[in-house]
């Protein structure tokens, strides 16, 4: 009932919406590869947990079978570290800004639209939980309650399923592509931890076209 | 010129204005000459001498009642046992003649008889058997009262003063005689003027219906001419002296003037104490006010002294209960509620004596409560006062039962070594007695300092081992009493009791018994030692008071002093308890030094009599007489001691079997006290000899040297004017102690005393917050060495200059201690010191090297004490958003708020003494602002100073800027005085 209950608000908000835009909202989970740091004492895996996250976009149609979109996406992961059986974690989110080109199969005005993405932004990664000056595993990183910036990547796929004139609903799949944030997961002096962070993350949304 | 007081004497009694006294007076308006009490009639009969009559004073006091006017003086006067007849003689040798009446009153009858005697009447007592034995000048009569007819008993010689006499007369100068039955009425004892100034003492058996007398040459003269008699006449008190029925003196009071018209006596053999005023004079000593000694009856020492309104002058009886004294005083009677005195106002303390026991180390104050009551259990005022430095006594007055707080500050001692002593006054506005002062010692010994000393009350004199058992004796003179002590745990297991001022002992060579002289008795106590009880004592001749006694194989030897023209060696005979003084001492004159000591060797084949004029003497037990007589010194003083090799120490001179100097061991400073020969060697003790309060060492008697003198905690006794030949040391027989006679009573050292542990050494000093060499006034400090101490930490604060007998010092300056252990002193730098500084250690086993340092004005160091988890050793940098450690895992963020803990930060304002808790309000602040930086960016210090409530403990509260440079290993650098200290810090955004 609820999902029906905003979809009936949305409708009535945008009642004179053009075909040439898109604007929409999604939720979305996020999946992380996590990486190895690596020390004298062994090796753990560090990254992000399984998180929740939200994203907004605002896109137009420039051509027929593309066009090009702002996403902004919030997504709340934990910073975790594994070794041995060991986890240790610390709150933390990120968020992230990037433009994307989609092209799509089927032109516009088609009720399915099936798309691929690709584009570029910026995330920015927070930890946020409480520190301590005893972390467990810290010999192999440090969560830390701090933020970095990073350069950002990403691609998908999805489908854009045209409910109304007005309103689209959509469905994908997004790799994000950072850096691995070393400041918010520092290695342990004599840890390294290298390589790129990759997230993956389901997204399915409503957008309002016009 | 000699400074002679004379107590009670012309009324310099300033000091008893205004304090209570005990007892009620009745004028009469003339000098009483005797008294005697009427129970059956509840009244007192008193010979108004001067004014002719006999007055009548209830015996609930107030004023006379009645008189009874006679013809003549009446010089004695005796109420006959039935209570029926009062005997009243007369004294009148002037003009006109008088008849040598005796007046015979029949107080039922109201009837009044007067028998002429003829001859001078001087004394009257009645018997048992109802009759009364009159003491004339000529003779002694017996009186019946019924009858009137007289007997002649005995002839003798006594004189009474020609009337008339100078004014300031008064009767018991002029009549001097008087007489006293005992409670059974079975012994008449009595006085007088023999020819020649001779006494008259007498003793008549009421039974046996025979007098016994003999004549006395009495040195002071022989007053009060008071005569009281126990219940059963076997003991009795004559002036100053207290016979048995023998007529041996078992006791006498000491330093008594002798004067006639002053003082009285009274034996109570209920309570068995005797009261008594008996004036003395003591050199030098302030004028006393008018008192009662309440003394044990068997050899007079004193318990209780008790303020009278004026002095006693004459005879005193007490009622059959023994409630009520009545006694002649200088206004006429005096009626003193003995029985009644719990219900007095008095006020005395519960202890003896205070001991603190400080510590050249230690600062601060130290309180002991001293508990004032009232023995009566009574409300009593009182006011507590104490003339020494650095005590001070809350509440100084109250009201008793008190506890009064008494306080010394340790500071006021830091320069003195050994005990000090000083005496706590008690006064009272409405208290009868007059208490003895308190006692306070205050010790205050090195660390190195030997000997544990233990409290024994009192003035001791002499101390002897028990060669057979595990025990030891102390002499305490102003108690009569020998204390017998365990030698392995040093308490007291008996106390026996002694003749009057005790001098000297001696045990039997089989063990058995030991023997104690007594300088105011003409007896030898004896005491089973198996049984630690008295037996017979031994008893000398008149006028012999044995000071020193030895004994050998051979003989028991005393050496007396005699009230005559030479003192002597006298004889014991152990078996028939007598003594007797030898004609000669061999070939020489039985003629000694008043201070003369006798001791035996531990074979028993000889005995030493050492002078204090410097003579010598040597009984041969074998020849069984004096061989040798040497005087190869001007004088003698301090310790004597004999070997079993016939070796002898006296002074500091080694005498050979024939007494010739052998060897003389010097003594650096100070006076020897003691001397003891140990296997093949000597120890000696000596006081006082600075830096140590007393020295103990061993003497290499073949090379005369001294051996590793040590300190002791106190100073041995020393000898003093008529006694300065001293025996203050005895090795016990146990072989594991050594006790010594010391100023708080006795001290104990190990056998092996002078095996020292190694003393200590100082490596280095290091900062107690990051082990570096970082050192400032007031810093926390490790002190790293070797055998510095037991280990011992501090309780708390203020932190402890004293800790496991540990002693430290910079520059002089006591230093506050943490902890001590073998390697480590964890200490705090006093304040007062900068620059070169020299570091001291003392211990038990010495003191350590000096170790020399140099110490800024600061020298921060940041504490490395910090633990989260299993991380130790964190630097105690503190972010104060979440108070925890600043790790890695905690990093600094820019505009964080930091409190960093270190020390030596050097002098503060306001100054805080090294050892005590910082203040909290106002806060310490470090004099020398310090900078503190983080990658080179200057934060904010809001605060630098000593945490509140700890020592030695810095804190710089500081914030970072928002611009700090960022960084997994960021130096945080702290500057303060041109020194410096970094650590490394993660700081992130």
């Amino acid at each position: 009932m609820r999902p029906t209950l905003l979809l009936s608000v949305l409708l009535a908000a945008s009642p004179a919406a053009a075909q040439h835009w898109e604007a929409g909202a999604a939720a979305a989970v996020g999946f992380s590869s996590g990486r190895t740091a690596a020390g004298a004492a062994g090796q753990a895996d560090a990254g992000f947990a399984r998180g929740l996250g939200a994203s907004a976009y605002f896109g137009q149609n420039l051509y027929r079978y593309f066009s090009g979109e702002f996403r902004y996406t919030f997504q709340r992961s934990d910073l975790r570290l594994t070794s041995g059986g060991a986890e240790v974690r610390f709150r933390g989110l990120s968020h992230a800004v990037h433009y994307d080109w989609l092209v799509h199969s089927r032109p516009a005005g088609a009720r399915v639209r099936p798309f691929a993405v690709a584009g570029a932004g910026v995330k920015q990664y927070r930890g946020t939980g409480r520190e301590s000056a005893w972390q467990p595993l810290s010999q192999f990183a440090l969560l830390t309650r701090t933020r970095e910036w990073k350069p950002l990547l990403n691609a998908g796929a999805g489908v854009k399923l045209a409910a109304s004139p007005r309103v689209t609903f959509r469905v994908e799949l997004r790799s994000y592509v950072t850096s691995f944030p070393d400041k918010v997961i520092a290695p342990a002096p004599g840890a390294k931890i290298g390589g790129w962070l990759h997230t993956w993350a389901p997204l399915a949304g409503v957008s309002a076209t016009f | 010129m000699k400074l002679v007081s004379i107590s009670a004497g012309l009324c310099l009694w300033a000091v008893a204005a205004g304090a209570g006294t005990f007892g009620t007076v009745v004028p009469i308006g003339g000098h009483a000459a005797d008294l005697a009490l009427d129970e059956r009639r509840g009244v007192v009969y008193l010979a108004n001498f001067t004014a002719q009559r006999i007055d009548v004073v209830p015996v609930a006091g107030g004023a006379v009642q009645s008189s009874i006017n006679v013809t003549w003086q009446p010089g004695s006067i005796a109420l006959s046992r039935d209570g029926r007849y009062l005997a009243v003689t007369h004294f009148w040798n002037f003009e006109p003649p008088a008849p040598n009446p005796v007046t015979v009153v029949d107080l039922d009858g109201n009837v009044r008889r007067t028998v002429v005697l003829g001859v001078l009447p001087l004394a009257v007592a009645f018997g048992a058997d109802n009759r009364a034995l009159i003491l004339t000048a000529k003779d002694f009569r017996l009186l019946d009262p019924v009858s009137g007819t007289v007997q002649i008993l005995d002839t003798i010689e006594a004189v009474g003063k020609k009337l008339p006499v100078p004014l300031v007369s008064f009767p018991p100068q002029i009549v001097q005689a008087t007489m006293a039955v005992s409670g059974d009425g079975q012994v008449i004892y009595g006085l007088a003027e023999a020819a020649g100034g001779r006494v008259l003492q007498f003793g008549y058996d009421v039974a046996a219906g025979q007098v016994s007398a003999r004549n006395l040459t009495t040195v002071p003269p022989f007053g009060p001419r008071v005569v009281s008699v126990n219940h059963d006449g076997s003991a009795w008190l004559a002036a100053w002296g207290l016979f048995d029925a023998r007529g041996v003196l078992m006791a006498q009071f000491r330093n008594a003037t002798g004067a006639y018209a002053l003082g009285t006596h009274a034996i109570d053999s209920a309570r068995g104490v005797v009261y008594a005023q008996i004036p003395t004079q003591v050199e030098g000593a302030a004028a006393a006010p008018p008192l009662l000694g309440i003394l044990d009856a068997d050899n007079l020492a004193l318990r209780e002294r008790i303020r009278l309104p004026e002095n006693l002058a004459g005879k005193a009886v007490l009622d059959s209960k023994g409630d009520v004294l009545y006694a002649v005083s200088d206004s006429g009677l005096m009626i003193l509620p003995v029985g009644a005195l719990d219900k007095q106002p008095r006020v005395a303390a519960r202890q003896e004596a205070l001991v603190f026991r400080g510590n050249f180390c230690e600062r601060g104050a130290l309180t002991q409560e001293l508990e004032v009551a009232d023995p009566g259990g009574g409300r009593t005022d009182f006011r507590v006062s104490v003339s020494a430095p650095g005590v001070t006594v809350s509440p100084a007055s109250g009201v008793t039962p008190a506890r009064v707080r008494v306080t010394v500050d340790l500071i006021a001692y830091q320069n003195r070594r050994g005990t000090a002593t000083a005496d706590i006054e008690i006064r009272s506005v409405a208290a009868v007695n007059l208490p003895p002062p308190v006692r306070l010692l205050v010790n205050n010994r090195e660390p190195d300092h030997r000997c544990a000393f233990y409290n024994v009350h009192g003035k001791l004199v002499d101390l002897l081992a028990d060669p057979a058992r595990d025990r030891f004796y102390v002499l305490r003179q102003d108690k009569n009493q020998v204390l017998v002590f365990d030698g392995s745990t040093f308490s007291q297991i008996a106390t026996l009791r002694t003749g009057n001022t005790p001098t000297g002992m001696a045990i039997t060579l089989d063990a058995a018994y030991l023997l104690v002289g007594n300088d105011d008795s003409q007896i030898a106590n004896v005491f089973d030692l198996n049984r630690l009880q008295p037996t017979e004592p031994i008893v000398f001749q008149p006028g012999h008071y044995p000071r020193s006694i030895a004994a050998s194989g051979g003989a028991i030897l005393a050496a007396s002093r005699v009230a005559g023209p030479a003192h002597t060696i006298d004889r014991v005979n152990l078996y028939t308890r007598n003594a007797l003084p030898l004609p000669s001492l061999g070939i020489y004159d039985n003629n000694i030094n008043i201070n003369t000591v006798l001791v035996g060797t531990p074979s028993g084949s000889s005995i030493l009599a050492a002078m204090a004029d410097g003579r010598l003497l040597l009984y041969n037990a074998s020849a069984d007489t004096f061989t040798i007589s040497r005087k190869d010194f001007p004088a003698l003083a301090g310790p004597y001691a004999a070997a079993s090799n016939e070796q002898f120490l006296v002074d500091k001179y080694l005498l050979n079997p024939s007494l010739v100097p052998l060897r003389q061991f010097d003594i650096d400073a100070g006076t020897a006290s003691g001397f003891a020969f140990v296997d093949q060697y000597g120890v000696r003790t000596s006081a006082p000899s600075a830096p140590a309060p007393g020295v103990i060492e061993r003497i290499d008697i073949e090379r005369a040297q001294s051996v590793r003198p040590t300190g002791m905690s106190e100073a041995p006794l020393v000898g003093e004017t008529g006694a300065v030949l001293t025996r203050t040391l005895a090795p016990l027989a146990n072989r594991r102690s050594m006790v010594v006679l010391t100023t708080s009573g006795f001290s104990v050292c190990p056998w092996n005393y002078d095996e020292a542990g190694p003393a200590p050494r100082l490596a280095r000093v290091l900062s107690a917050a990051d082990g570096s060499g970082a050192l400032a006034p007031g810093a926390l400090v490790r002190i790293v060495g070797a055998d510095l101490g037991a280990a011992v930490a501090a309780q708390g604060l203020p932190l402890p200059t004293a800790l496991a007998e540990s002693c430290l010092t910079v520059n002089g300056r006591l230093v506050p201690m943490l902890a001590v252990s073998s390697g480590e002193i964890k200490a705090q730098l006093p304040f007062e010191i900068a620059g070169n500084v020299a570091m001291l250690l003392r211990t038990p086993s010495g003191a350590s090297n000096t170790l020399n340092l140099t110490l800024p004005a600061a020298a921060p160091s940041v504490f490395r004490s910090g633990a989260a988890g299993p991380l130790t050793g964190l630097a105690t940098v503190i972010r104060a958003s979440n108070g925890e450690f600043v790790t890695l895992s905690n990093p600094v963020h820019r505009g964080d708020a930091l409190v960093i803990y270190g020390t030596g930060l050097g002098r503060t304002d306001p100054a805080v003494e090294a050892g005590l808790a910082a203040p909290a309000d106002p806060l310490a602040s470090a004099l020398i602002p310090p900078q503190v930086e983080l990658g080179g960016v200057a934060l904010h210090v809001l605060f630098a100073g000593l945490t509140p409530g700890h020592a030695g403990v810095y804190q710089i509260n500081a914030t970072v800027p928002g611009w700090a440079p960022l960084g997994m290993s960021v130096p945080l650098t702290i500057r303060q005085a041109g020194q410096s200290t970094t650590l490394e810090v993660r700081v992130v955004e």
